[in-house]
């Protein structure tokens, strides 16, 4: 997308002072090196070109499969890694508006003082050799906000936060479960009072059982302290239980983003309603949960021409083959890109009132089931009989 | 189907010291030890299966937070495992058996005291350090307050280890005050470990150790073999008792030890079809087995 078309976007969608984070063009390529002298040989674009503002108070879902680019589009934001090329625009509520791209250590140091980044797995991002009190303490050190028993203290106070002891500061990593460390990481994250988190798969490494406690303390974290989220997931259900609007990812570009009702029941980009048709049947079994499609993910360093998407796309045309889709506005705050966006009628996600429903042999009772993860329905005869999915009307041909 | 018989299902799991202090298997590290019990119990929580959780004072004081969410959250049950060296820092270096009455009943006392000055709470289930017990040992454990406890494994003849249990009884029992392979009218319910008595091998009998060796060789044989021995006896209290320990790596879904407790709990679903299973902590299992107790015409 060109910078005229996210001026567009911005100017048509949200009041500017709004904004919290603008995403202006970014790209970040990792090179890859071979040979003898380890020449850089190519490019794997991890990141290659998003435009997507976060308003004040909201949280965007970033979605896609393992590899799409979305944890890469958090770490760049953040300057974990310095972008290839691309705008960065925070409105630091200290600092005023700051392009995160320009800054230097000194500067960035400052601005993670308002933006910080909650991790995947905790328990490789806690380290183990220091206890849970150093952990938390040390944003509130370095940075020299709090020392001695102020420091003490104010750990204390964000051990109780986020719902853990404050005896327990004294501890080390290894005695907590994964939920628990992913509340110190929590903790850590919210020590310099930020007002932006990126929360990269914050849930995924953790059992099913503990997500929704992980998950139910971020809103009531974002409630009480004006937090705004950038969640980083591949679960589609967790992105649809937090998130305000969402952004779906697809070999390092937006293929998609739209306020999450609007985009889970009626998304106007088909890899959007691949992935949605790809949400599994809860599995306390299966911790993962992994969204798998027909096909493979192109490989960032050797996309396919025109729309990325098209080799696994079944409504893909001519065009698609030789010319990729801008993101372009499809709908009140709603942007796809996809030649046919218009045209193709994509199955979303059933509303509640869609749902499918059991019926007992007796049918003189029913059980309601959450109609997305419905296939079958139970007739009255008991016999199991699968719904057909009903097909999409193809697009026009060219 | 009310016709089946219930087969109550428990999973044990001793939580020793990390290796620095610990020559029985503990875990290499404490971060082992911690992803290992919690991974063992959100797998079987899943599957509907709350786990007995038996903490040595070191593990209880390390993990007390952990253990503390694993109670509270995932209905794992949290009981009391000594080994006199590890829970007196030395002061007795052998196994509990080998100690006279008043010597097991200071061991345990230490255990626990250290126990409740970690977890804030009495444990009333227990399990000694290489199954290792004495004649004194029910009686001492009743007197300190436990009211159960997987202290036999049936068949196990380790004289240097004070574990022998050639003859005990292989199924749920209150046991004798003096004699710790009979049964009596002590109100301790003794949940032996499950085992194929009749399979030893250098004085271990074939014990039902989720993490030892492959489940088609091993566990469903044993499995099998106690079913078959439930049957020919007429059991009323039927129960499987499982064990494993924290340093066995089930955080990694690949391993032997999580692929054979995937494969015992699929063994589980496919024993629906011949009894009512019925997953229990050791304190659930006490309760099942009084209230039979009490509906028993005998009484017995």
């Amino acid at each position: 997308m060109s910078r005229e078309q996210t001026e567009t976007m911005m100017e048509s969608q949200v009041n500017p002072e709004d904004v919290l984070l603008e995403v202006k063009g970014l790209k970040k390529h990792f090179p890859i090196r071979g040979g003898f002298l380890r020449r850089v040989v190519g490019q794997v674009k991890a990141v290659d070109g998003i435009d997507f503002y976060v308003k004040k108070g909201e949280t965007l879902g970033l979605v896609g499969e393992s590899g799409c680019g979305k944890s890469t589009t958090g770490r760049t934001i953040i300057r974990l890694y310095d972008p290839t090329e691309g705008e960065v625009i925070f409105n630091d509520p200290d600092m005023g508006q700051v392009h995160i791209e320009e800054l230097d250590s000194k500067g960035l140091r400052k601005v993670r003082q308002n933006m910080q980044m909650i991790f995947q797995d905790p328990f490789s991002s806690l380290d183990p050799r220091m206890t849970v009190g150093r952990i938390i303490g040390e944003p509130l050190l370095i940075n020299g906000v709090a020392k001695g028993r102020r420091l003490r203290e104010r750990v204390a106070e964000l051990l109780t936060v986020v719902g853990l002891r404050p005896d327990h500061a004294s501890r080390y990593p290894h005695a907590f479960s994964g939920g628990q460390r992913q509340r110190i990481g929590i903790a850590r994250a919210l020590a310099l009072n930020p007002k932006f988190l990126i929360c990269d798969e914050p849930v995924s490494a953790l059992d099913v059982s503990v997500q929704a406690q992980v998950l139910n303390l971020l809103e009531d974290l974002q409630t009480q302290f004006d937090l705004t989220y950038l969640f980083i997931a591949h679960d589609l259900s967790v992105v649809e239980h937090i998130s305000d609007r969402v952004a779906v990812m697809y070999v390092g570009y937006l293929v998609e983003m739209a306020p999450v009702e609007r985009l889970y029941y009626n998304p106007k980009m088909p890899y959007t309603e691949a992935l949605l048709a790809s949400i599994p049947k809860p599995d306390p079994r299966n911790r993962a949960r992994p969204v798998r499609l027909p096909g493979d993910v192109p490989s960032p360093a050797n996309p396919p021409s025109g729309c990325y998407f098209h080799p696994r796309c079944q409504y893909a045309q001519d065009i698609c083959k030789v010319e990729r889709p801008p993101l372009r506005l499809v709908g009140p705050d709603h942007w796809a890109a996809c030649h046919f966006a218009d045209e193709l009628n994509l199955k979303g996600v059933p509303r509640l009132g869609e749902s499918a429903v059991l019926r007992t042999p007796s049918a003189a009772s029913t059980i309601q089931v959450r109609g997305r993860r419905v296939t079958s329905e139970q007739t009255g005869d008991g016999e199991a009989r699968t719904e057909q999915p009903q097909q999409p009307p193809r697009p026009p041909q060219q | 189907m009310n016709d089946r018989d219930t087969l109550y299902v428990l999973f044990t799991m001793d939580c020793l010291p990390a290796v620095r202090k610990a020559t029985e298997g503990g875990p290499k590290t404490w971060e082992i030890s911690a992803r290992s019990i919690e991974s063992f119990c959100t797998q079987l929580h899943a599957a509907g299966y709350p786990v007995t959780l038996f903490a040595s004072p070191d593990c209880a004081e390390e993990h007390s937070p952990l253990l503390e969410e694993l109670t509270d959250a995932l209905d794992a049950e949290l009981g009391l495992y000594v080994s006199p060296k590890l829970a007196t820092d030395g002061q007795y270096k052998r196994y509990l058996g080998a100690y006279g009455e008043e010597e097991q009943r200071e061991i345990v006392k230490i255990a626990m005291d250290r126990f409740m000055d970690a977890m804030e709470r009495r444990p009333q289930s227990f399990r000694s350090a290489e199954f290792s017990a004495s004649d004194d040992t029910f009686g001492v454990l009743y007197s300190l307050g436990f009211q159960q406890g997987s202290v036999s494994a049936p068949g196990r003849q380790v004289a240097k280890y004070q574990a022998v249990w050639v003859g005990a009884p292989t199924t749920p029992h209150y046991p004798s005050r003096d004699d710790r392979l009979q049964e009596g009218d002590l109100p301790f319910l003794e949940v032996p470990v499950t085992t194929d008595p009749d399979r030893v091998v250098g004085g271990v009998s074939a014990e039902l150790c989720v993490d030892t060796g492959k489940f088609e060789t091993w566990h469903r044989q044993i499995i099998e073999r106690h079913l078959e021995s439930l049957e020919a006896q007429d059991t009323a209290f039927k129960l499987l008792c499982l064990f494993t320990r924290n340093g066995s790596a089930y955080h990694q879904r690949s391993a032997q030890p999580a692929e054979n407790l995937a494969r015992i709990l699929d063994h589980l679903e496919s024993l629906r079809e011949s009894y009512e299973i019925a997953p229990v902590t050791l304190f659930d299992a006490h309760q099942h087995y009084m209230r039979r107790r009490d509906d028993a015409p005998s009484g017995a």
